[in-house]
């Protein structure tokens, strides 16, 4: 019989079961990123921490992505690692889904009931949008 | 000190609550980001409800997030990109675009002494960039 609290099925020690697949990929993605230029810029991660503002532990959880990174975080390492968030975003994004972007769609058990109002037509004249 | 209830002469930040620069980056960045998810939602003809059921969260998470009112995660900002079908890297562009219509810190001007990149509001959008809305 095993003491303590028991695990749900499915959950991995040390992952949040409340962010998707692609959400951890890309927190992955993003820690291996930012230890890179971190590392090619030959900083210890108590040095970016200070450069960024923020704790050295919060520093080494984003790294090792233990935590999500916040927008407001993500803008203070640009800034101590003297690149942009688009830069940080794009990297990680290409090295979590190197498949490309098209890959990572909605699957079938997260694709949004249909709503009343809701125009497919519509909906797919707006992609022309370029966004 | 009571502050006034509207006041377009009143700075956006009260002297008790002014952030540092550092904050202010951060919160220009979150603020470009729901600039754009409000405009491209619009562009896709989708109301605060359809967005946040693609989200699995409730409306007034959208309002929040397009008024900046809540700290975003990058999971969150994926699950948003996912959602409104936009590929991350673009958005973060625009939104820094839209945040720092200056440059980012590479291309600071060179003879600006202050460093200040972050431009008063309102920050909108323009209406070319989304030729389908009428």
């Amino acid at each position: 019989m095993p003491r303590g609290p028991v695990s749900p099925p499915g959950f991995t020690e040390g992952t949040n079961p409340r962010v998707s697949e692609p959400g951890r990929l890309l927190s992955v993605a993003l820690g291996n990123v930012i230890r890179r230029r971190r590392l090619a810029r030959a900083l210890e991660v108590r040095e970016l921490a200070a450069l960024a503002g923020l704790h050295k532990g919060t520093m080494c959880r984003i790294e090792l992505s233990r935590i999500q990174v916040r927008t407001d975080d993500l803008v203070r390492i640009a800034v101590a690692l003297e690149t942009s968030p688009v830069d940080l975003i794009a990297e990680a994004v290409a090295e979590a889904f190197p498949g490309g972007w098209a890959t990572v769609s909605l699957g079938q058990d997260e694709a949004p009931p249909s709503l009343p109002g809701d125009d497919l037509s519509a909906l797919s004249m707006a992609m022309a949008c370029p966004w | 000190m009571i502050p006034p209830l509207f006041d377009d002469d009143a700075p956006f930040w009260w002297p008790w609550e002014q952030p540092s620069a550092r904050d202010r980056e951060g919160y220009a960045l979150r603020r470009g980001i729901g600039v754009v998810v409000r405009h491209t939602r619009q562009c896709r003809h989708m109301n605060r409800l359809a967005l946040a059921t693609r989200l699995h969260t409730s409306p007034s998470f959208v309002t929040r997030l397009e008024r900046a009112q809540r700290e975003l995660t990058v999971t969150a900002f994926l699950s948003t990109c996912r959602a409104l079908d936009v590929e991350p890297a673009a958005m973060m562009a625009a939104a820094q675009e839209e945040a720092f219509p200056l440059g980012w810190h590479g291309d600071r001007v060179m003879d600006d002494p202050t460093g200040q990149l972050v431009l008063p509001f309102p920050m909108t959008l323009g209406e070319e960039s989304c030729p389908v809305v009428p």
